[in-house]
């Protein structure tokens, strides 16, 4: 059985319709190349004499002429999903999808087809696997948030923040909330799709709320996950994978020692407003009562008067105590505001608008929680 | 009777949507712009419905699946993952099932799937017959309509990343599309509900969940998996408790309480659920990350007059649950007819879709 194997460089900016690899038949005047474009690849068979022939099969047979599949399979798979067709002399088959460096891929073209250029008995098959140039650095950790390393003890999460798109699917196996040098077990809300933002840079880690509510099973047999008094580290695997398949350039360790439950609401009549003179780009800085949700504070914004967003930067400063925010354009003398909505929660879940638990003769608001709190300043 | 009695009361609720959600549109032929086949479900006459986080979104493809089977044969798929990769020219360590839905219509069952790990990830649906063939549903140049459900933006949102809602479930019943979210933010859970056929003018019902726990503390509680039994919601919260809320109940703009019926417990994640008969008695099956499938038996009465948890659980309060042993590492759940559930079990390297017998 004739089997060749061509392995291409297959970079990531390749053009699309231009060919990686070309392979000939043994001396025959077959030659079969490969062209790679951005959603599909096309296999193209050439020098083949029989192109009269083939323009004249019905659909199906002429579908039958090329497979494609990923190679090696341990078992009986299914071919690569893809159609063929003539395009003027060449006998194409494209695949519906773009291809992986994961796996190798085998052609298999009926023999029928060479025309007794090459043994006539197999069919012949040739491999190509793909190696992808890696591109720009590994990726890393940046940040986790919150920045504090003193955390209440009913903390509800954190974020992690990648320097580049990562892999879905891999987190809870790479994330271990440790004590010492025992690990913590089961301390987090796993969901399938897990918690991404649409860049898949920034992964939201849920403690389990299970462990943190009183009075909830799963708190009332295993506690909360981390207690008052002790010291505990989030470790991040350097093992978790890039959108580009490339693993973190190191791993990332939190450490962090736990205080007393958070059982109060942030307070917005406790913030201090700085207020930046008229006519400058100052920042307006917000000092808070206490740290806030990191992710929350970045959505906090400024209005003119007449309710116009302005536009500007956003830092979040000092343990995401600090909120501050520099105009594009100069201050005019006249009043903003920074618009704070009343969702936005402490590191214990609690909001403006309710703590996280709460007794049910508080008065339940029948309003939903999509208020604000607008905090005046007028630079002079 | 009782499922016009409860259309009814969902009309009656709705009538008046003020909720703060636009749906798109109605019906319109062409390639919808999914990024990412999440959740599904299925509506009447062979619609799929699916949910997708990245747009905020719910998308309904008319699968021209319609001919009814007199009898949904089994469909048993071994290392169905790893076929679904060949298929896409890649390995099973690069793609991921999301979910998987029967079409009651036909019996077929509906795959969705992501090719590839990342933000680019290709978001691709496959559908799988009796025969265990799987064939790939296209989602170019079909006859679609979408809703969204997106937060209301904020000014200057285009120049950060929106705020999304991981869709943990999704469900069509009577008229109207129930959507469970929990967002990567705030700690909130909402359940969406839209009117179906979306047709580009109703706003989306919006009620926060909430629970309260032996009747003292209330949380918000997000939403993992829920099914809808008579006039009932049958939720499962991620902080563990299953708990019914009357559809009466989630009128827009409101919050809700659900009353708990059961506990879960630690280590354990509801995934899905369902609801069957067995001769005279309906039960619900449920498969978790850790314990595999659980049985409740149902009644309206029972779940009615079952008292509200109010004392320490100490396994058995609440309504009475058994586990079904033989079934380990199930990771999706669906009916597929009156007599038999279709299982995806297993984590990757392998996994099979296996039917079973309802226990």
């Amino acid at each position: 059985m004739l089997c060749l194997s061509i392995s291409f460089t297959f970079a990531e900016d390749t053009a699309g319709g231009s060919s990686v690899a070309r392979q000939q038949l043994g001396d025959s005047p077959v030659h079969v190349e490969l062209r790679c474009g951005a959603g599909s690849a096309m296999f193209a068979v050439q020098g083949l004499s029989c192109m009269d022939k083939l323009a004249k099969l019905p659909e199906s047979e002429l579908q039958s002429l090329v497979q494609v599949h990923v190679h090696p399979a341990l078992t009986e798979l299914p071919s690569v999903l893809g159609s063929v067709s003539i395009l003027e002399d060449e006998l194409v088959f494209i695949t519906r999808f773009p291809l992986s460096e994961r796996v190798q891929y085998r052609i298999d073209i009926d023999p029928t087809v060479l025309g007794g250029a090459v043994d006539s008995l197999s069919k012949s098959r040739l491999l190509f696997s793909a190696v992808k140039k890696p591109r720009g650095e590994a990726p890393g950790v940046v940040c986790i948030y919150p920045t504090m390393d003193v955390l209440p003890e009913n903390i509800l999460k954190f974020y992690i923040h990648f320097s580049a798109p990562m892999n879905r699917g891999e987190a809870y196996s790479r994330i271990h909330l440790m004590q010492g040098k025992t690990e913590i077990q089961s301390p987090f809300l796993e969901l399938d799709e897990e918690l991404w933002d649409a860049e898949q840079k920034r992964f939201t880690l849920l403690i389990h709320p299970g462990r943190i509510k009183r009075g909830v099973k799963p708190r009332e047999d295993s506690g909360l996950p981390m207690t008052q008094g002790n010291r505990y580290s989030l470790h991040i695997d350097a093992d978790w994978t890039s959108a580009n398949n490339r693993c973190l350039s190191s791993s990332a360790t939190k450490t962090f020692s736990i205080a007393v439950a958070d059982e109060r609401q942030p307070v917005a009549a406790n913030w201090i407003v700085t207020t930046p003179k008229a006519n400058t780009k100052q920042a307006v800085q917000l000092k808070l009562d206490e740290p806030l949700d990191h992710a929350m504070l970045e959505r906090v914004t400024v209005v003119s008067k007449e309710g116009k967003p302005i536009l500007g930067d956003t830092s979040i400063l000092e343990h995401e105590t600090l909120w501050t925010f520099t105009p594009l354009e100069p201050w005019l003398s006249e009043g903003y505001s920074i618009v704070v909505s009343t969702r936005i929660e402490d590191l214990a879940g609690n909001s403006l608008a309710r703590a996280f638990e709460t007794m049910p003769d508080e008065p339940i608001d029948s309003k939903p929680n999509d208020s604000e709190v607008a905090v005046a300043f007028n630079p002079q | 009777m009782l499922r016009r009695k409860l259309a009814l009361a969902l009309s009656l609720c709705f009538a008046a949507p003020s909720g703060l959600l636009l749906a798109n549109g109605p019906w319109s032929e062409g390639t919808p712009d999914i990024q990412f086949a999440g959740a599904l479900a299925f509506a009447p006459e062979g619609v799929l419905l699916i949910g997708d986080t990245v747009r905020a979104a719910i998308y309904a493809i008319e699968t021209g699946d319609k001919q009814s089977s007199a009898d949904n044969k089994s469909i048993n798929i071994e290392g169905v993952n790893q076929k679904l990769a060949a298929l896409m020219g890649s390995d099973a360590a690069e793609i991921a099932i999301n979910d998987m839905a029967v079409n009651p219509l036909t019996g077929s069952l509906y795959i969705s799937v992501s090719r590839g790990l990342g933000p680019d990830a290709i978001p691709v649906v496959f559908k799988a017959d009796a025969k265990g063939t799987l064939s790939e549903l296209s989602l170019k140049n079909v006859r679609f309509s979408k809703a969204s459900i997106a937060n209301a933006p904020e000014p200057q949102e285009g120049r950060r990343n929106p705020r999304l809602s991981a869709i943990t479930d999704l469900q069509y019943q009577d008229g109207k599309v129930v959507v469970a979210g929990l967002s990567n933010e705030e700690f909130s859970s909402k359940l969406r509900v839209l009117n179906y056929p979306f047709d580009g003018k109703s706003k989306a019902t919006s009620v926060e969940i909430y629970h309260g726990a032996h009747g003292k503390l209330e949380t918000a509680s997000p939403v993992k998996t829920f099914v809808t039994y008579e006039d009932t919601v049958l939720a499962a919260y991620t902080c563990t408790p299953l708990v019914t809320i009357p559809v009466d109940d989630l009128k827009d703009g409101t919050k809700t309480k659900g009353k708990t019926i059961a506990e879960l417990g630690n280590m354990n994640q509801p995934i899905d659920m369902i609801v069957y008969k067995k001769g005279n008695q309906d039960f619900l099956l449920m498969a978790n990350s850790a314990r595999g499938v659980m049985k409740l038996k149902l009644s309206k009465k029972e779940i009615d007059g079952t008292e509200a948890i109010g004392t320490r659980i100490n396994g058995t309060a609440g309504l009475p649950f058994e586990t079904v042993d033989e079934l380990k590492e199930v990771m999706q759940l669906d009916k597929l007819n009156e007599k038999q559930a279709i299982l995806l079990v297993g984590k990757s390297p392998k996994q099979d879709i296996r039917t079973i017998d309802l226990p």
